[in-house]
C-alpha cells in the first residue's frame, strides 16, 4: 500500500467515522434516556438527505441553510415521534419499542418515497474535492475537514450538555426510571422528547453529510448505512458515547480497509460479523457498563 | 326468587360450552376457508392463497421464538433463504422434492442454531442484532453465490412432485395447506406439554426458570432451531411455489413483513399467526383492487392509483404500527377478549368470583377478635365505626371505595375508603398481597403503559385525582416514596439534589438531619446502603415541598437502629412541616409509634382503622396477620 493510498484511506476512515459515531452517539442517547432501541434512525437520514435536496434544488438556499432547515425538521419530526407514538409506550417492553421503531422505519421509507419517487436524485454540488491541508500523508478536503470538525464539536457538545447540565442530569434520571423521574416532577415526557429530537438530529446530520459526499441520494443506500449504527454501538458499547465514537471510527476502518482488500461485495458482511464476534466475546461492547447485558 | 336463580344458572353453564366450542368453530373456519380455496377460488386467488399459506408456515415459525420465547427476530428472510438455496442446490443434485424440504429443513436448523448462540446468554436485544447481521451476510452470500455459479438472474426450480405427480395449481395449494395442517398439529402439542412449559417460563422469567430446574440453554436453542428449521422448510416451498430462487426476494423489508405478520394476528397465537400471515398477504391486493375501482371523481383517486405500489411496499408497515399502537395483542388478543367479554355478559366471570371469595375470606379474619372490627367493611360503616366524627375541612385526602385490576386481571384492591386529615401520620398496615402497595400506587397514579384499571374516587385537596398519571398527581404536590426505586442509581447524590433543583438551604438542612448525604455527596446512588438510599429519598421528597407524602416500607430491610432513627426523623418532619403522611408499613410496632392512626387491610380492603394509641400491638398483629 502506497503512502498516498494509506493517507486517503485514512481521511475516508476519519470521514466516515466521525459520522456513524454521529448517528451512533444520537442511538445511545435515545437508548439511555427514553430505552428505546431505535431501527429507524436509516429511514431519517435518508429523509434528511431529501429535504436538503429539496431545499437546494426547488428553492435555491444556500448550502448551509438548507443544511440547517433539514436537520432542525428531523429534529421536529423525531420530537412528533415520541409525542405522537412512543410516549403512549412509555414503560413498555424493550420487544415493544423494537417493533416500532421497525415499523416506523418501513412507513417513513414508505412516505419519503411516496413524496420523492424512487429515483436517484443529485445532491448540491460541493466545492472542489483538492485538499486544503494535510497532516503528513493524510489529505483532508474542505469537506472532509468541516464534517470531522462538525461531528467533533457536537459530540463533545452532547457529552458535556449530558454530564453537566441538569437537563442532561434530567436525561440521565429519565433512562434509570421514566416512572421514578415522573414521581420527582421531571417533565418525563418534555425530556424524552427532546432527547428523540436530538437523536434524530445527530441521525439527520449525518445522512445529510453522507449523501452530499456520495452526491447523490435514493431511498435506500443511506438508509442502509443507518443500519451500520448497531455494529458501531455494540462494538462500542450500547450506552457509552465514547464508545459510540470509537466505535465508528473502527467499523469506518475496517470498512475502508476491506473495500481496498476484498471489494464492495464484503464491506457489510465483514462489518456485521464483526458485530457478531463482538456478541459472543464481549456483549456490553468495549466501553459499554455491565447493566446493558441485561437487555 | 326461584326463577332467576334458574336462569341464573343455565347462564352459568352457556360460557363455557360457548368457550368449549369456540375453538373447534375458529378452526372450522379456517378449513373452510381453505377448502373454498381449493375448489372454488379463481386460479388468481389460488395464487394469493397459497403464498398467504407457506408465509403462515414462516410466521408461526417466528412465533415460535418471538411468541413463545419472547424474542425480536429479523431473520425470517434469510432463514427463508437458507430454504431457498438449499432446495436449489439439491435439485441442481436431481434430489426429489421432499428429500430437498427435508435438506432445507436441515439447513435452517443448522444456521439457527449457530446463530443461536449469541442469544443464549442474553436476551431481547441481542437476537434481532445477531438475526439483522444474518440477513446482511446471507443476502451478500447468495448474491455470491449466484455470481459464482454464473445464475446471474437466480436459480430455477422445477415444480414439485411427490413420485409420478406433479404437483401445481389446485393440488400445489392442497398440499400447501397439509404442510401447514401438520405444522399446526406438531405445534400444538408441544406447546400444551412440557416444551411448552419450559419456553413460557423462560419467557417469563428466565433467571426464576433456571432456579426451578429448566435447562435455559437447551430450550432456548431448540426453540430456535425448530423455528429456524420451520423458517427454511417454508423458503424451501417458496422457491417451489415460485419455480425460482433470487436474492432479491429476501430482503430485510421481507423478514420485517413476519414481524407484522405476528403482532397483527397476535404473539404467542398459532391461530392469530395464520390471521395475521393471510391478513398482511391479502392487503395489498386488496387495497389494489379497491383503488382501481375507484371512480375518478374521488378527490385523490388518480394520486392513489398512481402511488399504490409505493404504498403496497409500505402498507405492512402501516398496519403494524396501527396494531402496536390500538391493538397490541393482536387480532387473536382482541377476539379472545371479546369473547369473554361475551362470556361475561351470558353469566358471572370467573374473576369477579375469585374476588367475591376472598371478600368473604376477609371478615371471616377479621370477626374472631373484636366486635367493631366485623362490621368495618362497607364504607359506611367504617365511618360509623369512628370514636369522632371526621372533619371534612381537614380532610387532605379522600379515597372512596377504590378498587384495581391490574393487567394481569389480578383485582389488587377491591373498594378502599381512607381519609388523610391535615398534619395527620396514617399508616396502613397488612400482610404482603393485603394491597397496601396498591393503595399507595393508585393515589400517586399510573401510566397507561401499567394497564391498571382504577375505579372508584381518589379526592386529595378537594380535587379528584383518581386514574391521573403520577406526573399530574406529582404536580400537584403528592409525593411517593417508593418501596423499591426510590433513587437514581446512575446519578450521585449531589445530582440528585441538582435534578429537584432544591435550594442550597434546604439541603444543607437534609445533610444536617442526614450526614451521609454530605459525606457521599459525589458517589452514584447506586453505591448507597439501604439506609443511606432511605435518607436520600426522605431527603429529595421534602425538598420538593410535598402537600401529601406518601411512603411505601420505609422501615424494610433496614437495620432496627437506621430504621427508627428515619421513622423519629419523619415525625419530627411531620411536626416541623404539618404535612401530611400516608405511610405503608410491615413492621406494627414502628408504625404504632409514629402514626395517629391505622387501617389495616386484608384481601384487596380495609378490615379495620382505630386510633394508634387506642389498640395494642397484639390486636394489630392477629388483625392484620391472623397470629394471636
Amino acid at each position: 500500500m502506497s503512502s498516498s493510498v494509506l493517507g486517503s484511506l485514512i481521511s475516508n476512515t476519519l470521514v466516515l467515522g466521525s459520522m456513524y459515531a454521529l448517528v451512533g452517539i444520537g442511538f445511545v442517547i435515545l437508548f439511555r434516556s427514553t430505552g428505546v432501541v431505535n431501527f429507524a434512525q436509516g429511514s431519517l437520514m435518508v429523509l434528511a438527505a431529501y429535504l436538503l435536496y429539496t431545499c437546494a434544488d426547488a428553492f435555491h438556499l444556500p448550502l448551509w441553510i438548507c443544511f440547517m432547515i433539514s436537520v432542525v425538521a428531523i429534529g421536529i419530526l423525531g420530537g412528533l415521534f415520541y409525542l405522537g407514538m412512543f410516549r403512549r409506550m412509555v414503560g413498555a417492553d424493550l420487544f415493544v419499542t423494537v417493533i416500532a421503531t421497525l415499523g416506523l422505519s418501513v412507513v417513513v421509507q414508505m412516505i419519503t418515497i411516496m413524496i420523492w419517487g424512487a429515483q436517484v436524485r443529485p445532491m448540491p454540488e460541493l466545492p472542489s474535492g483538492k485538499p486544503v491541508f494535510s497532516i503528513g500523508p493524510i489529505p483532508f478536503t474542505a469537506v472532509d475537514l468541516t464534517a470531522i470538525i462538525l461531528s467533533a464539536v457536537l459530540i463533545v457538545i452532547l457529552e458535556v450538555g449530558l454530564r453537566r447540565t441538569v437537563l442532561g442530569i434530567a436525561t440521565r434520571a429519565v433512562a434509570d426510571s421514566s416512572h421514578l423521574a415522573a414521581l420527582m416532577k421531571v417533565r418525563v415526557h418534555a425530556i424524552s422528547a427532546t432527547a428523540w429530537a436530538v437523536s434524530a438530529m445527530c441521525a439527520g446530520v449525518a445522512g445529510c453529510v453522507l449523501s452530499l459526499i456520495v452526491g447523490s441520494v435514493d431511498p435506500v443506500s443511506i438508509g442502509q448505512l443507518g443500519l451500520l449504527v448497531f455494529p458501531v454501538v455494540i462494538i462500542g458499547g450500547v450506552d457509552s458515547i465514547n464508545g459510540a465514537l470509537i466505535g465508528g471510527i473502527l467499523i469506518a476502518a475496517i470498512q475502508n480497509l476491506v473495500q481496498y482488500y476484498l471489494g464492495g461485495n464484503w464491506v457489510d458482511p465483514i462489518a456485521y460479523a464483526a458485530l457478531l464476534v463482538m456478541l459472543l466475546v464481549r456483549p456490553r461492547g468495549l466501553l459499554g457498563s455491565r447493566a446493558v447485558t441485561r437487555i | 326468587m326461584k326463577e332467576p336463580v334458574a336462569a341464573k344458572r343455565k347462564l352459568l353453564v352457556r360460557p363455557v360450552s360457548a368457550q368449549r366450542l369456540a375453538e373447534p368453530a375458529g378452526w372450522a373456519i379456517f378449513v373452510l376457508a381453505a377448502l373454498w380455496l381449493i375448489f372454488l377460488g379463481s386460479t388468481f386467488d389460488q395464487y394469493i392463497g397459497g403464498l398467504a399459506v407457506i408465509y403462515a408456515i414462516s410466521a408461526l415459525g417466528l412465533d415460535w421464538i418471538q411468541g413463545r420465547a419472547g424474542q425480536v427476530s429479523i431473520g425470517n428472510a434469510a432463514f427463508m433463504a437458507v430454504g431457498a438455496y438449499a432446495t436449489a442446490t439439491a435439485v441442481k443434485w436431481h434430489v426429489p422434492t421432499l428429500p430437498a424440504l427435508l435438506i432445507a429443513c436441515a439447513a435452517g436448523a443448522v444456521v439457527g442454531l449457530i446463530f443461536g448462540l449469541p442469544a443464549l446468554r442474553l436476551q431481547h436485544l441481542y437476537l434481532a442484532l445477531s438475526t439483522l447481521a444474518l440477513q446482511f451476510i446471507v443476502q451478500s452470500a447468495s448474491l455470491q453465490y449466484e455470481t459464482s455459479t454464473q445464475n446471474y438472474a437466480g436459480f430455477s426450480v422445477p415444480a414439485p412432485s411427490i413420485g409420478p405427480l406433479v404437483l401445481s395449481g389446485r393440488s400445489l395449494v392442497f398440499a400447501l395447506v397439509i404442510v401447514l395442517a401438520l405444522t399446526v398439529i406438531v405445534q400444538r402439542n408441544l406447546f400444551r406439554r412440557a416444551p411448552g412449559r419450559a419456553w413460557m417460563a423462560i419467557r417469563e422469567n428466565q433467571m426464576a426458570a433456571a432456579v426451578i430446574g429448566i435447562d435455559v440453554t437447551r430450550w432456548k436453542l431448540s426453540a430456535f432451531t425448530a423455528s429456524s428449521a420451520l423458517i427454511s422448510l417454508s423458503g424451501g416451498l417458496l422457491a417451489y411455489y415460485t419455480l425460482r430462487v433470487f436474492d432479491d426476494t429476501y430482503t430485510l423489508a421481507f423478514a420485517l413483513t413476519f414481524v407484522a405478520m405476528v403482532i397483527v394476528g397476535g404473539l404467542g397465537s398459532i391461530a392469530g399467526a395464520i390471521i395475521g400471515a393471510t391478513l398482511i398477504t391479502i392487503a395489498p391486493y386488496v387495497l389494489s383492487s379497491w383503488t382501481n375501482n375507484l371512480p375518478s371523481t374521488v378527490p385523490f383517486a388518480s394520486w392513489l392509483s398512481s402511488n399504490i405500489s409505493y404504498i403496497n411496499n409500505g402498507l405492512y408497515g402501516v398496519i403494524l404500527l396501527l396494531f402496536l399502537l390500538y391493538q397490541p395483542r393482536g387480532i387473536a388478543g382482541a377476539l379472545a377478549a371479546g369473547g369473554r367479554s361475551i362470556a361475561a355478559r351470558l353469566g358471572p366471570p370467573a374473576q369477579g368470583s375469585r374476588a367475591a371469595a376472598g371478600a368473604q375470606a376477609a371478615p371471616a379474619v377479621a370477626a374472631d377478635v373484636t366486635s367493631r372490627s366485623s362490621v368495618t367493611v362497607s364504607p359506611d360503616q367504617t365511618m360509623a365505626g369512628q370514636d369522632h366524627p371526621r372533619d371534612e375541612a381537614r380532610q387532605v385526602l379522600v379515597v372512596r371505595d377504590l378498587k384495581l385490576v391490574y393487567r394481569t386481571g389480578a383485582q389488587a384492591l377491591s373498594g378502599v375508603d381512607i381519609e388523610v386529615d391535615a398534619g395527620e401520620i396514617v399508616a396502613i398496615l397488612g400482610r404482603n398481597g393485603a394491597g397496601k402497595t396498591s393503595t399507595l400506587r393508585s393515589v400517586s397514579g399510573f401510566f397507561r403503559t401499567d394497564r391498571a384499571r382504577v375505579s372508584g374516587s381518589v379526592m386529595f385537596d378537594g380535587r379528584e385525582i383518581g386514574g391521573a398519571s403520577p406526573i399530574a398527581t406529582s404536580g400537584r404536590g403528592v409525593v411517593l416514596v417508593q418501596e423499591r426505586d426510590k433513587v437514581f442509581p446512575s446519578l450521585t447524590v449531589a445530582e440528585h439534589f441538582r435534578l429537584i433543583r432544591c435550594s442550597a438551604e434546604a439541603r444543607a438542612e437534609a445533610e444536617e438531619i442526614f450526614p451521609p448525604l454530605q459525606t457521599r455527596a459525589s458517589s452514584p446512588a447506586g453505591l448507597l446502603s439501604g439506609g443511606e438510599r432511605q435518607m436520600l429519598a426522605l431527603a429529595l421528597a421534602w425538598s420538593m415541598q410535598p402537600r401529601l407524602l406518601l411512603v411505601d416500607e420505609l422501615s424494610l430491610g433496614l437495620a432496627p437502629g437506621v430504621a427508627k432513627r428515619l421513622i423519629s426523623s419523619l415525625r419530627e418532619y411531620r411536626d416541623r412541616t404539618r404535612v401530611p403522611i400516608l405511610l405503608v408499613e410491615q413492621n406494627v410496632a414502628a408504625a404504632l409509634d409514629v402514626a395517629d392512626r391505622i387501617y389495616i387491610m386484608e384481601a384487596g380492603r380495609v378490615v379495620h382503622s382505630a386510633d394508634a394509641g387506642e389498640v395494642s400491638r397484639d390486636t394489630v398483629l392477629s388483625l392484620s396477620f391472623g397470629q394471636r
